[in-house]
């Protein structure tokens, strides 16, 4: 990590664009962390609409229930910092639009919930977007256990979380551990951007 | 062979094994897996034909759903 101060990493992270794929409880606490440390543009892309259930560990409001995540989410972001350039797309990303949708990014955040979109993401951006970084996240059901949650790197891929406590009908996500896992990869992303890594020792 | 997996050093008595060998070998029976061989992606149709040898770095992340 490199010494830098307040007014020289925001300066850097403002010249950034960083994907976030998916805008539940993994995407909207990730870009509001991003969005927080000055991260310059931020592209959200989510198909899915707000629900009661979801305010339970997503960063949205009870008078949005109902309403697309992407564009809620962008609009929770302007009222911390109306300076950053914010693209909301209201789509389900499939292979065939991942180069187009995140070609320009300088980071990509993998921030769906099913395992099956998680693995399309990361199998179309290691063949597509080679060199593009990847910040994905797999295990992170339930509550406790906080330092099993770790981040694993090869090359441009980054994974955060357990790699094994799946979502089900008796190990809901929760607010604290999903929002760790979404911290831990606004954390990497912003080590990556500034330094070139995800910041972890060897 | 002496490859590494996952960053760890691991030794089988044979020469080659497939990626499919491998994760049998390590009773890995999670439906959704992403596999690299020294950083290449290993697309899931081609586990069965992928060999690994002596010196190769073979990743194995196992994706849970959650998010």
């Amino acid at each position: 990590m490199e010494n830098m101060t307040r007014d020289e990493y925001r300066s850097r992270l403002s010249g950034k664009k960083v994907g976030i794929a998916g805008c539940g409880g993994l995407g909207s606490n990730c870009a509001l962390a991003l969005a927080r440390a000055g991260v310059g543009q931020l592209l959200l892309v989510d198909f899915d609409r707000v629900t009661e259930a979801n305010l339970d560990r997503q960063f949205f409001f009870l008078d949005q229930v109902g309403l697309p995540k992407a564009p809620c989410l962008a609009d929770n972001l302007a009222r911390i910092d109306p300076g950053i350039v914010v693209e909301a797309r209201e789509i389900r990303v499939g292979p065939a639009l991942v180069a187009d949708l995140f070609g320009g990014c300088d980071v990509v955040v993998e921030a769906f919930d099913a395992a099956a979109e998680k693995a399309m993401l990361m199998e179309t951006m290691l063949l597509r977007l080679p060199d593009t970084w990847l910040v994905a996240a797999s295990g992170l059901a339930g509550y406790g256990r906080s330092g099993t949650l770790k981040l694993r790197q090869m090359g441009k891929l980054v994974i955060v979380g357990d790699c094994e406590s799946e979502v089900g009908p008796d190990n809901p996500p929760m607010a604290p551990r999903v929002a760790i896992a979404a911290n831990m990869e606004a954390n990497a992303v912003v080590a990556i951007l500034l330094d070139g890594n995800p910041g972890e020792e060897a | 062979m002496k490859i590494s997996v996952n960053a760890e050093a691991e030794s089988f008595p044979e020469e080659s094994l497939t990626i499919r060998e491998i994760l049998e070998r390590k009773r890995w029976s999670f439906p959704l897996i992403i596999a690299r061989v020294n950083g290449e992606l290993v697309e899931r149709g081609d586990y069965e034909r992928r060999t690994v040898r002596e010196g190769d770095a073979l990743e194995l992340y196992h994706l849970v759903s959650g998010g």
